[in-house]
């Protein structure tokens, strides 16, 4: 082992025990950093977490379809019915978008925690930075404005 | 028109199926929208620092905002799909029964919904006729199911059309002011299936809660979705769904304030330079009498409720804060004075409750100051509690005079705002879950004392502990008539707080017997209560952190009358 390796090793050493004193809720003065760490990745967990809750919801929504296909007469033929065909889909879009959204600032969250932005300038700038974004509407033959999905 | 194959053969279990799907994204949405404010960014307030935290908490408080969309407006569309089932049903056993009937009596009925009759030859006419008017009558019958069952289609559809989500994050201004009116367009047709009327309205919590639990879930959940201001503000029913409720009316408040602020056109120059230049170097502008008279009063008025609002969210995000548990609005109302009840931590589960009435000049606007009050006295209570659960409650649940002058002598704003009183005092006792049913303290300042003592002269008053601050007297006589057990009326005065003197022959109380009189005020030996010392000056410094005038009271709150400090 050159001196190089030995201190690389040293010195990783020394993280994992610091990692391990801020886990015991010790951070004391130098540990204010990896502390710092775990409070990104705890909200990382408890965002992605949302998301996954938010899934099963849907998944409930969609199990509550079930018989009410646009290709049923007796949905159909009720002017509710329709809309609620209609409302369903405005919905799944939308829920599609908040879970999304939960998946990008998780993501960055975690990214944080993990050290991989250089400074915390660039944390700031990526919550900043908007990558989700709503699907295109579909033109709706009756107009209407497009940020309500034609409503 | 509604064809009566569609009508045989719909399902309403189907709709009331796709209601459960809606129901538990509104659930999961508002877990989340819980989960968001009241751990993660509490987390991440507590532990990090910088504009980095900062950028990330403003993403997610916008993240926290669609989840609270996605609840309200889920629930509203559970409750508009629930609503249509019950109708269609209704609808579909009517007509089951007619065509059951007619098939049963020999007619056949067509899938046009005509019903129809077999004439056996050389049958008399008297015989026809009668299967002729028969038949009409089952075909009545049918038209008037399928009649029903158009009306409930026809206005059930264009509510769910107004129930589609938007497509993007931004939850503004606007889109909560459109959740406010989807509620209310909701409300309108909302009656066969759930009445607003059927809510209880003067009853006592015990009867409230009796109904609440009454109730099946989905129509608890359609309940709360379809008339949150009225759910809100019942006394007996759980906190957490007032609080719910209440949190719904606020957003959707503050949101058609704001929208109703933006249309107010700015005010015009009071004055003008004289044209001609001559004397007076000034004239008046018609234009801002005219916006004066037309905008002045409202627009004083919106700002107000505005600013009280953003003190209730503000405490809202002050959860965590050194510990502050999770805060529960339990009353909402943004018009005129206002109401708001705020409580620091859950009464349900608490073992010591506090609650604070505030009051002469107290309305929505400067319910700030009073919920600092409150948090103040919930750290206080919290320290000395020794693992107890505690909450401490603001209620401005009354029009308090607005004028020491003008309003504060008459006894009418205590007189009409005592019922409602003894009603959330009763429904804390009816919600507690605790073993004891909860230890209950009512708490006055100024004006708020006058009230309690009307809520105990009045009715019967439900609390533990009875504790006045700078009162100007409290329409009873003596200690013994608070309806708090006996040497449990505690009071406070500070030394230079003018009011207790001002107000004693307007408020004071009596005593009909030897060595009575009239003018007696609680500060007074004669009316019994215990008085605790003070080290704040003046009408207003009661509720100081640290000072010894907080921590008796905080004794008092815990039930440790030992620690309370009495005068000499």
């Amino acid at each position: 082992m050159t001196f190089a390796e030995e201190w690389a090793q040293l010195k990783s050493d020394a993280a994992t025990r610091m990692n391990l004193a801020s886990a015991d809720g010790d951070g004391g003065g130098g540990g204010e950093v990896k502390s710092s760490k775990a409070a990104w990745n705890k909200a990382a967990a408890s965002v992605s977490g949302l998301r996954g809750n938010l899934k099963k919801a849907t998944g409930k929504l969609d199990d509550g379809q079930t018989g009410l296909g646009a290709t049923d007469n007796t949905v159909t033929g009720f002017v509710s019915g329709s809309a609620q065909i209609g409302v369903y889909q405005s919905w799944q879009r939308y829920l599609d978008l908040v879970g999304r959204e939960c998946g990008e600032v998780a993501g960055k969250l975690q990214k944080a925690g993990n050290d991989q932005y250089k400074t915390d300038q660039a944390i700031e700038e990526a919550f900043k930075q908007q990558i989700t974004k709503p699907e295109e509407p579909q033109p709706s033959p009756r107009g209407g404005h497009p940020s309500t999905g034609g409503r | 028109m509604t064809s009566l194959t569609t009508l045989r053969d719909v399902k309403p279990t189907e709709f009331e199926q796709a209601a459960d799907g809606y129901h538990a994204v509104s659930t999961a949405a508002g877990a989340s929208k819980d989960r968001i404010n009241d751990q993660t960014m509490v987390q991440m307030r507590g532990e990090l620092k910088g504009e980095a935290r900062d950028a990330a908490l403003s993403r997610l408080g916008r993240l926290s905002k669609n989840f609270h969309y996605a609840q309200v407006e889920c629930s509203l569309i559970s409750a508009a799909l629930n609503g249509l089932a019950s109708e269609l049903r209704a609808a579909q056993k009517k007509l089951i029964a007619a065509m059951d009937d007619a098939t049963g009596a020999g007619f056949k009925v067509k899938d046009d919904g005509s019903v129809h009759w077999e004439t056996k030859p050389g049958e008399a006419k008297e015989d026809e006729d009668l299967k002729r008017k028969k038949a009409q009558g089952f075909a009545d019958r049918i038209g008037d199911a399928l009649s029903d069952a158009a009306k409930a289609d026809q206005k059930w559809g264009p509510q769910l059309q107004r129930l589609k989500a938007q497509n993007d994050l931004n939850v503004s201004d606007k889109d909560w002011a459109d959740v406010q009116d989807d509620t209310r367009a909701l409300q309108k047709v909302a009656g066969k299936y759930l009445k607003e009327g059927d809510i209880p309205e003067g009853k006592s919590p015990a009867e409230n809660a009796m109904w609440w639990k009454g109730l099946s879930d989905d129509e608890r959940a359609d309940y709360t979705a379809l008339y949150p201001a009225s759910v809100g503000a019942l006394d007996g029913i759980p906190s957490d769904i007032r609080d719910e409720a209440n949190r719904t009316v606020l957003a959707g408040a503050k949101a058609k304030y704001q929208v109703e602020l933006n249309g107010i056109p700015p005010e015009p120059a009071k004055y003008h330079p004289n044209p001609s230049g001559s004397y007076p170097a000034v004239i008046y502008n018609e234009s801002w009498k005219k916006w004066d008279e037309k905008y002045s009063d409202r627009k004083a008025h919106l700002k107000s409720a505005m600013k009280g609002m953003q003190a209730i969210e503000d405490r809202f995000d002050s959860t965590g804060d050194n510990g502050l548990p999770q805060a529960y609005l339990l009353g909402f109302d943004p018009e005129k004075n206002g109401r708001a009840i705020v409580a620091n931590g859950n009464p349900d589960t608490a073992d010591h409750t506090a609650v604070y009435v505030p009051g002469t000049t107290s309305n929505l606007g400067k319910i700030g100051g009073d919920i600092d009050r409150m948090t103040g006295l919930w750290r206080e209570t919290d320290a000395m509690a020794g693992g107890k659960e505690v909450s401490t409650i603001t209620w401005l649940g009354y029009d308090a005079p607005q004028s020491v002058v003008k309003d504060a002598p008459f006894k009418h704003y205590a007189d009409d705002g005592a019922p409602a009183f003894n009603n959330f005092m009763d429904g804390l006792n009816a919600t507690n879950t605790t073993e004891s049913g909860g230890h209950h303290t009512a708490i006055g300042h100024s004006y708020g004392t006058t009230l309690i003592g009307s809520a105990a002269r009045q009715g019967d008053l439900n609390a533990d502990d009875v504790v006045f601050a700078g009162s100007p007297g409290v329409q009873v006589g003596e200690a013994s008539q608070m309806d708090a057990p006996k040497g449990h009326v505690w009071n406070q005065e500070a030394e230079n707080d003018p009011v207790p003197d001002l107000g004693r022959f307007g408020h004071g109380g009596s005593q009909w017997r030897l060595g009575g009189g009239v003018g007696i005020i609680p500060s007074d030996e004669l009316f019994g209560a215990n008085q605790m010392t003070t080290d704040t000056e003046g009408h207003s410094a009661y509720w100081d952190p640290g000072t010894q005038s907080l921590k008796n009271q905080a004794a008092v709150v815990t039930g440790q009358y030992g620690k309370v400090n009495l005068e000499e």
